[in-house]
């Protein structure tokens, strides 16, 4: 057995050295002489060639292998970087999108579209044209959809002069559709146990005249007409409201309901800018009364007041004091459409708390927001905010306001904006009752 | 133990072995002289134009930061582009003049110049970012063709000063670029060519979109288009593949990674690729690469003024450290740049020193060869920017005119300052001593700080070690106090005898202002007569 083993290995070493070997040696015999003679001028070819050295790597070996853990954790930040560059350069070549881009944005900056999104509305485009009438007139139709069919769609014209006079008319057109809206009954100590789901489809019409006393003052009437419908909603988790409830038990839960109103505002507005803003006061009053037409059922007169305090603190840190009461009165005889109601649960009011959680006559809140600067990029500035809101709702605030019933909300978010409006906006509110979380972009 | 849990470890300590072997390795230099010049201009077929993807550009960038990939080392290295004495030598990237040559005021102040600015009437080709920052290509009587940028609205002066002076710094810290001049010229110097694209009223529209023209006139200023083909961008790391000349990853070239502190002096803070352009310079198959810096109309207070960006200089555009910090001590940390206000002078903009420290300046987009300098890379740009003086300065600025009254003295000042605290800062990274000259058995050494800083008037405490080609220490270590700036260490033959060929000195400065971290060696080979010669210098 060793005997052949031996014989085995000295066999193909035999082999290998005396037919391959010598092989190998003429191949690389010949592969290194030329096999006629060269010229002189081959060799001084050769000879003048530069000898270039060998180009260093990047990265050396150990550094490739040490730092990969960090590579491979970063590996899907890249690619999605990758991903978005890639998706923008295919989306904002102009040629690409060619006559669609020249007719949505126009090269004086008069004409564009910009994207725009919402929790409430979903998402969709904003097209503006300026000075589509007259200098410093303003239309703009924007259209948004969500989930479950969720729309709105509004084409407003603004600050159309008429002329040789300093009033300015705004016309919007309207429609709105909300499928899934809760409702939690009417007062301030509803549960969330009574929740019931409706859907709302209101198209309204407003004709506005507006008048300005310098820069921080203006005022306007308006003239509205809007046409209520309430539907099941498409939520098949939840109770319906229209099936809860009749028209008698809950005024406003009914189609067709068109009510004609007329409203006064009155702005004040010294805010230093209009994105962001760091200091000064923003005040609204608004008063309006609101006539059913063709029923005549119902007719009522509200009251609202918001007012905002901007407080400048140091470098940019700001505090934001707000102070808002509605109040709604019915006439003699006469009810309110539940949805015309004061409400708290939006992300105007209280954050925390579902749309529509708290519904009644009245209403206060009050709400203290801290915003800092977090980033600042070109023109736009990132700001985390924290914020604690709390109101109440009530049949008559003034005799029945309790702190006991006071609904609290508090959380913090981030917004972008730039000097003359904000780009996005993203909050988190906790309640009581749940965590709710809004976004918004241009809105 | 079982075979692969013993195979294991036995590899990964071979692997930490190895690598703790390989960065403890000391230097060691053959008895050359250093390379003075580098020739990487042989000849070559024409590379690939190259372009950059703006948003491939962020991809890699701003993803990578190395707290984002939890780097366990630091990336940056010992620069490769250097000699045996710890300098850069002449190449188709650089070319030693200040520090290195005698530049005077005047000779800064010429700088580039060959064929001097644009001859009117200028004729206009082409307008590049018509709505904002507008450029227009042109040729002049001459047919020489320019590239003219001019202030944005509002700032006048602004963008066209900084340009001409940083290009003129920048050709003085030994990079190439390209010819730019200051000029002026008025609605009637201005034509456009019959076969551009560009109409009259177009040509008018944008020019409402620079800034006002004083008593009829616009100043701006005009870049000499660079003779050659373009090959677009240099990029931040690796090398240029096709060009067998590029031969050290550009992240590990000391003359990037000394833009960290060129850029700091000059506020230069949108130093990216856009700012750097290579051409292939000659006939083609026969030319070489040549790479330059360009664009310098957005250092100073440019950036913060024209993108409306205070924080310029201070912050990249992502940092995600700094977003953190900021979020999450509710809004309780002030940056430096919230307290910067902008000057009274519109020509000036922000640019200031109060703020401004060398050692936290950061520029817009993460550079990749500014984000691996070292110490010693710094160290080398800082002497550079040392053999500035108030003269330099005070030449440039009054060439380019700063009409507003007391802009010129601020800005002369402002640029003295921000001189001092880089000085003061990167020469503190590492032991600022040089050697001047061996003579008789006496080191002739300086210390950089002294000399740049004037502050002889405080005594420092040196300490000189002394060891042998195989790193044993051969001699007690030698101590001496002294607060001048020249110095004499004298070397016994004893000790170059027990060096057995190979004499390496260390120096660290144990007390005074300058005291580095890092200390120098100069490194000797014994030559006849006990004579020792300049090997090596490691800072």
């Amino acid at each position: 057995m060793s005997n052949l083993k031996q014989g085995t290995g000295k066999s193909i070493f035999f082999k290998f050295t005396t037919i391959c070997l010598p092989w190998i040696l003429i191949f690389g015999l010949a592969n290194s002489q030329p096999i006629c003679c060269q010229s002189d001028r081959t060799q001084t070819e050769e000879r003048d060639k530069p000898k270039f050295l060998k180009k260093r790597k990047s990265r050396e070996t150990w550094e490739q292998i040490l730092s990969f853990p960090g590579t491979a954790l970063i590996f899907p930040f890249k690619m999605l970087f990758k991903g978005v560059g890639k998706t923008l350069s295919v989306l904002y070549v102009p040629q690409k999108v060619g006559a669609l881009y020249d007719f949505l944005h126009s090269d004086d900056g008069l004409r564009y579209a910009i994207p725009t999104y919402s929790t409430r509305g979903g998402a969709g485009f904003k097209i503006y044209q300026k000075n589509l009438i007259n200098e410093g007139s303003l239309l703009k139709l924007r259209a948004t959809m969500g989930l479950n069919f969720r729309q709105k769609y509004e084409l407003s014209l603004k600050g159309i002069k008429l002329s040789g006079r300093s009033v300015l008319i705004d016309f919007i057109l309207g429609y709105r559709l909300l499928v899934d809206e809760s409702f939690f009954g009417i007062g301030p100590n509803t549960t969330t146990a009574d929740r019931s789901t409706f859907a709302q489809e209101l198209s309204w019409i407003h004709l506005g005249f507006n008048g300005g006393f310098g820069s921080r003052i203006s005022m306007k009437t308006l003239l509205t007409l809007e046409q209520n419908n309430i539907y099941k909603s498409r939520d098949k988790d939840n109770t319906h409201t229209v099936d809860l409830y009749s028209k008698d038990d809950i005024p406003g839960l009914e189609t067709k309901v068109k009510i004609l109103g007329g409203q006064f505002d009155f702005i004040y507005d010294s805010r230093d800018m209009k994105g962001g803003p760091t200091s000064g006061q923003e005040i609204l009053l608004n008063i309006g009364i609101f006539n059913q037409i063709q029923t005549n059922e119902y007719g009522y007169w509200k009251v609202k007041a918001d007012l905002r305090q901007y407080i400048h603190l140091f470098y940019g840190r700001t505090l934001v004091l707000r102070l808002a009461g509605e109040m709604t009165e019915p006439f003699t005889n006469k009810t309110v459409p539940f949805y015309s109601l004061s409400e708290l649960g939006r992300r105007e009011t209280i954050r925390g708390f579902k749309r529509g959680r708290f519904r009644d006559y009245d209403m206060i809140l009050g709400s203290v927001e801290y915003y800092y600067p977090i980033r600042k990029t070109t023109a736009n500035t990132v700001d985390t905010f924290l914020f604690l809101d709390a109101g109440q709702v009530a049949n008559n605030i003034v005799k029945d306001f309790e702190f006991d019933t006071l609904r609290i909300g508090f959380g913090g978010g981030v917004v972008v904006h730039n000097k003359e409006s904000e780009a996005l906006r993203f909050m988190v509110g906790r309640s009581e009752e749940q965590y709710r979380f809004y976004l918004v972009i241009n809105y | 133990m079982c075979l692969p849990r013993t195979f294991f470890i036995i590899t990964l300590s071979t692997i930490l072995v190895g690598i703790i072997g390989c960065a403890s390795k000391r230097l060691k230099f053959k008895d050359a002289e250093p390379v003075r010049y580098f020739n990487d201009i042989h000849s070559i077929p024409m590379p690939e134009s190259v372009r950059t993807e703006r948003f491939d550009y962020y991809a890699t960038v701003l993803p990578s930061r190395p707290e984002l990939k939890a780097q366990i080392i630091p990336t940056g290295q010992y620069a490769l582009d250097v000699n045996s004495i710890d300098e850069v030598p002449a190449s188709s990237w650089y070319i030693p003049r200040l520090g290195y040559e005698t530049i005077s005021p005047e000779d800064l102040l010429f700088g580039p110049t060959e064929l001097g600015p644009p001859r009117l009437p200028i004729t206009v080709i082409r307008v590049r970012n018509p709505e904002h920052n507008p450029r227009f290509l042109v040729y002049d009587r001459r047919n020489i063709y320019y590239l003219i940028k001019m202030d944005p609205p509002g700032y006048p002066n602004i963008a066209t000063n900084s340009s001409f002076i940083v290009n003129r710094l920048f050709w003085g810290f030994g990079c190439h670029v390209p010819e730019d001049h200051l000029f002026s010229f008025s609605n009637e110097d201005i034509k456009i060519d019959p076969e551009s694209r560009i109409r009259s009223s177009e040509l008018d529209s944008i020019l409402t979109r620079v800034a006002l023209p004083v008593q009829g006139s616009y100043k701006a200023v005009a870049s000499r288009i660079i003779e050659g083909q373009p090959l677009g961008p240099i990029s931040e790391k690796g090398v240029r593949k096709d060009d067998p000349n590029d031969l050290f990853p550009h992240q590990k070239r000391r003359v990037l990674r000394g833009f960290r502190v060129f850029c700091a002096l000059t506020n230069m803070c949108d130093i990216s690729t856009d700012n750097t352009l290579d051409m292939y310079v000659g006939e083609e198959g026969k030319g070489f690469v040549k790479h330059y810096l360009v664009d310098f109309d957005d250092a100073f207070g440019t950036h913060a003024a024209r993108e409306k960006r205070l924080w310029a200089g201070y912050n990249q555009l992502f940092s995600l450290n700094d977003i953190l910090k900021n979020l999450f001590t509710i809004g309780f940390r002030i940056e430096d740049w919230e307290k910067v206000k902008p000057s009274p002078w519109r020509s000036v903009g922000s640019f200031e020193s109060t703020f401004f420290r060398a050692k936290d300046w950061k520029e817009t987009h993460p550079f990749e060869p500014i984000r691996n300098s070292q110490p010693a890379d710094n160290y080398w740009a800082a002497k550079i920017v040392g053999a500035l003086t108030r003269e330099h300065f005070e030449i440039l600025v009054e060439k380019s005119g700063y009409p507003e009254p007391g802009a010129k003295d601020y800005m002369i000042q402002t640029l003295m300052e921000r001189r001092h605290k880089i000085l003061k800062y990167f020469l503190g990274l590492v032991t600022p001593i040089e050697l001047d000259h061996y003579d008789e058995g006496k080191l002739i050494l300086k210390n950089m700080n002294k000399i740049f800083l004037k502050n002889e008037s405080k005594d420092s405490l040196y300490v000189a070690h002394f060891y042998d080609g195989y790193d044993r220490e051969i001699s007690k270590p030698m101590q001496f106090v002294s607060h001048l700036a020249i110095l004499n260490v004298a070397i016994d033959n004893a000790i170059i005898q027990k060096s057995n060929g190979y004499l390496r000195v260390d120096i660290s400065i144990e007390r005074g202002t300058e005291k580095g971290e890092i200390p120098v060696e100069f490194h000797f080979r014994q030559k006849p007569n006990s004579r020792i010669q300049l090997v090596g210098v490691v800072h």
